[in-house]
């Protein structure tokens, strides 16, 4: 029979059974006691979930056993190297009506519970006839005797998938369709007329155990909407099927009772498996399937024997069509403001506010000098200074004034390449392109022209030096001058005082 | 019948975008109620112009496009001038409001035309036409800190505008020609005809203007508040706080009137400012009165305090004697008559401690030598305010 397992206890009766460093008695194996095959699927299920099995699959045994009196159960003998990983297993076979031994080699004896803490040992041995396994509980002890050995890899791929209801591929998602030999041309064409990623390979599946000949299918690699996922699904001969590992897939709408990543290495790394879930089967590539871009493989338009007619277009032609950007005024959201242009005539305002800038703003801000005006550049922000023509930034490196934008209103990338492929090689670097409602010319400054707003930089920009009277101001701008033109020989003939809906009559003059 | 939108177009590009952009301002025949629904038509939006498709005053899209453009120009002009005061300017929109005011203006402008005085315009068009004038510009003032803004970009050059009147002398006489090019005929063989010359430059607002030109006037500052704050120094009309005042409540549109005096000079704006102030204590105070009271003194202070955070007053001290001559000219004694009656904020508030010393100073000289009418102004501010 069992006792308990003392604190510090250093001597056991089972042999192969030890202390591990938190004094629990433990073996090298645990062995799980299952009635049947269904408990050790739920086993696998639950362990696959908490723990990798690949990592346990050196040493792991699923067999069938038999009692003296020819009773069958199941037995699975896992690997453990401490008593944490062992708690796990003792935890998942619990809920699955499996009881938890512990031990090295023939003789197993319970593994602790919260009677025993610390585990249990035999106070002696028992012969157990030529049973191969030799188990210890509170209530019992058995002998068992092995019958037959179930594989792994023949457990995980047989098994049926299970059903879950609303399952659906998530946006953006991966997926493999599964297309039979004569409908692979017109989804490949429907998908790639709906300029979904699209690569196609042919393969030859057979089913594992299923006898006779390969049957022909087609794979496609692709990315689906919402709209064709449901479409494909209720296509006869499409299946939809959501890549698990690289080379196992399971049907949409399915999920296999075991985590698969977690028993990858059940899967021969050569083959491509698929999980279908009505009827349920699986089929294996034998192979790596070898995919093609669709791109690759749509017919063209015009057929084998028909002249293409080409067509050749001058750059003028293109011109014709080229639409002007446009910069005006929006009434939207206020931006985050990121660069500033500021006339010359504001240097006074900006020298006294740069001396009332505290540190970190100083450091963050960049300025620049072109002709006469001054740029300045915070990327953080530059809420600081209220100053000149605030801008923000419509596309990285494209900066409008604040309350207007471009248009027409193209993608910020595609203006972006369009003002680069216009950009001038000596430049260099990155450059900001600056707009304004006043001057149709978008300014280009580099962005290396930039310094950092420190006391250094402003030193050697001549805004603050002696130079500053060889500045030109700017003419005052002109008031208007009244002007009084002729206004005809009667001007005030017909003067209404009501608009079109009350006609007054002429005003006498 | 298509609608005649020469006045319409002369209107926008000869007469409203060079009195918001500077130029010539050309002053023609006058814009009547009917000139101004076409106006207000041609700028409605595309979709509601399609349900008005009915009305045969409608432009075309064609007319519209080009009426749009010069609209875009001025609305152009107008955002610049806002962002000159404002670092994130709203967007602006010559709306219903802003046309009616800027008609009202041209109107006005008309009637100092010499054909106004003429035979060619009757009493009675005149008064039609004051009457329209005044139909324009009295309306709802202004809304929001966006509308303040947008109508003194669109009205403020209306008390900077210059006129180039010309005096021709010639053998049998003279004539004056306001604004006018003299004819040909008699500037011709000037030798012989001994004909002379002279172009005088005059302010609009400086000239004689009629008794109902002047309440047109009036009524024009009071639509657009932030042009009357923003032009103290103007000839006519002069300068009331309590008109005005209340806007400065507003932290961002005080900082604007702030920023403009300081770069107009206090030594200029000051008279004209602290006269203002000395003829609000006079009157009788009411609340809105008491409530001036406290925000232009308030100003003050802060306008000095603003003044001291980057000049020293030392090298300003020895303009101080001079004006002891005035004292109501000063804004000395409002700064100390304010601090008086608890209107100066207090420690960190009135800036850092070299602001404070430099105040400090400026108000100790002012105390030697305006200190009596500082006294008589706090006597009466206290009066007013408890």
């Amino acid at each position: 029979m069992l006792e308990h397992v003392t604190a510090n206890q250093t001597r056991f009766v089972t042999p192969g059974l030890s202390a591990d460093p938190r004094g629990v008695a433990l073996g090298r194996h645990c062995l799980v006691l299952l009635p049947s095959v269904d408990r050790v699927v739920g086993l696998l299920r639950g362990l696959s979930r908490e723990v990798t099995i690949d990592d346990l699959r050196v040493g792991l045994c699923i067999e069938q056993v038999v009692t003296p009196l020819k009773s069958r159960e199941m037995v699975v003998l896992l690997p453990v190297r401490s008593s944490h990983a062992a708690d796990q297993i003792a935890a998942v076979a619990g809920l699955n009506g499996g009881l938890t031994f512990t031990g090295t080699a023939r003789h197993f004896v319970q593994f602790r519970d919260s009677r025993s803490p610390l585990g249990y040992d035999a106070t002696s041995l028992e012969a157990g006839g030529d049973g191969d396994y030799m188990l210890y509980a509170r209530d019992f002890t058995q002998s068992y005797t092995r019958t037959r050995e179930l594989s792994l890899e023949r457990l995980v791929m047989g098994m049926a998938l299970e059903e879950v209801i609303a399952d659906r591929l998530v946006p953006g998602e991966d997926a493999v369709l599964r297309v039979e030999h004569g409908l692979w041309r017109p989804v490949m064409g429907y998908l790639h007329r709906n300029r979904r990623p699209c690569a196609v390979a042919s393969c030859d599946a057979h089913v594992p155990g299923g006898g006779g000949d390969a049957q022909r299918l087609h794979l496609m690699r692709t990315a689906l909407e919402p709209r064709m996922e449901a479409l494909f699904r209720d296509t006869p001969g499409v299946g939809v099927f959501r890549l698990i590992t690289d080379n196992t897939a399971v049907e949409v709408g399915f999920r296999h009772p075991v985590e698969l990543t977690s028993v990858s290495d059940v899967f021969p790394e050569q083959c491509f498996h698929l999980f279908s879930g009505e009827p349920s089967r699986l089929e294996v590539i034998a192979g790596e399937p070898v995919f093609v871009q669709a791109a690759d493989l749509v017919r063209l338009g015009a057929g084998a024997d028909q002249e293409v007619e080409v067509l050749t277009h001058h750059a003028a032609a293109v011109e014709r069509v080229a639409v002007p950007l446009r910069l005006v005024p929006s009434p939207g959201v206020r931006r985050a403001v990121t660069a500033s242009r500021i006339p010359m005539r504001q240097v006074e305002q900006l020298k006294k506010l740069v001396y009332l800038l505290p540190p970190r703003v100083l450091e963050r801000t960049r300025l620049a000098l072109a002709g006469d005006e001054i740029f300045l550049l915070g990327e953080e922000g530059l809420e600081f200074f209220p100053l000149g023509e605030l801008h923000y930034e419509l596309a990285p490196g494209v900066l409008a004034p604040l309350g207007f934008e471009l248009i027409p209103r193209v993608h910020p990338d595609v203006l972006l390449d369009h003002l680069q492929r216009q950009g001038d090689v000596e430049l260099g670097g990155e450059v900001l392109h600056f707009f304004s409602p006043d001057n149709p010319v978008a300014l280009r400054l580099p962005r290396g022209a930039f310094a950092p707003l420190s006391r250094r930089a402003l030193a050697d920009v001549p805004l603050h030096g002696p130079t500053t009277g060889q500045v030109t101001l700017p003419a005052e701008a002109t008031r208007p001058q009244l002007l009084n033109d002729p206004p005809g020989l009667f001007p005030l003939w017909g003067y209404k005082l009501e608009g079109p809906g009350e006609d007054e009559g002429p005003a006498e003059s | 019948m298509a609608a005649d939108l020469d006045p319409v177009q002369r209107f926008l590009g000869g007469f409203l975008y060079p009195l918001v952009s500077g130029g010539e301002v050309h002053i023609n025949a006058p814009l009547d109620a009917e000139d101004l629904e076409l106006l207000k038509l041609a700028y409605l939006p595309l979709e509601q112009a399609h349900l008005d498709a009915g009305s045969p005053q409608l432009p075309g899209l064609g007319e519209r496009d080009a009426l749009m453009q010069e609209v875009q120009a001025i609305e152009l002009a107008c955002r610049a001038t806002v962002a000159e005061l404002w670092p994130a300017p709203p967007p602006f929109q010559l709306g219903a409001r802003l046309l009616e005011l800027a008609v009202g203006a041209q109107n006005l402008l008309f009637l100092s035309h010499p054909v106004g005085h003429g035979w060619r315009v009757g009493p009675r068009g005149l008064e039609q036409l004051e009457t329209f004038a005044m139909q324009c510009i009295d309306g709802p003032g202004p809304a929001s800190v966006a509308d303040l803004l947008n109508r003194h970009a669109l009205l403020r050059e209306l008390f900077h505008i210059q006129r180039a009147d010309v005096e021709v002398d010639y053998w049998a006489g003279n004539r004056v020609y306001r604004g006018m090019q003299p004819p040909a005929r008699l500037t011709a063989w000037p030798t012989l005809r001994r004909v002379r010359e002279t172009v005088k430059q005059v302010r609009w607002l400086s000239t004689e203007m009629t008794a109902a030109q002047q309440t047109l006037l009036l009524r024009l500052l009071a639509q657009t508040p932030l042009t009357d704050l923003l032009t103290p120094t103007r000839p006519y009309p002069p300068f009331r706080w309590q008109h005005v005042a209340r806007h400065l409540s507003t932290p961002g549109i005080c900082r604007v009137v702030c920023n403009s005096y300081l770069a107009q000079g206090m030594d200029v704006v000051g008279p004209y400012l602290a006269r203002a102030f000395w003829e609000m204590t006079r009157r009788e105070p009411d609340a809105h009165a008491r409530r001036a009271l406290r925000l232009s003194g308030q100003l003050v202070a802060h306008l000095f305090a603003a003044t001291c955070l980057t000049d020293d007053p030392a090298g300003m001290l020895s303009e101080i004697p001079a004006q002891a001559r005035d004292p109501e000219a000063a804004l000395g004694p409002i700064l100390l008559a304010a601090a008086q009656c608890g209107l100066l904020p207090e420690g960190e508030l009135l800036g850092d401690a070299e602001t404070r010393r430099r105040l400090e100073t400026w108000m100790d000289a002012w105390r030697d030598t305006l200190g009596q009418a500082a006294e008589e102004l706090s006597g009466r501010l206290l009066g007013a305010l408890y």
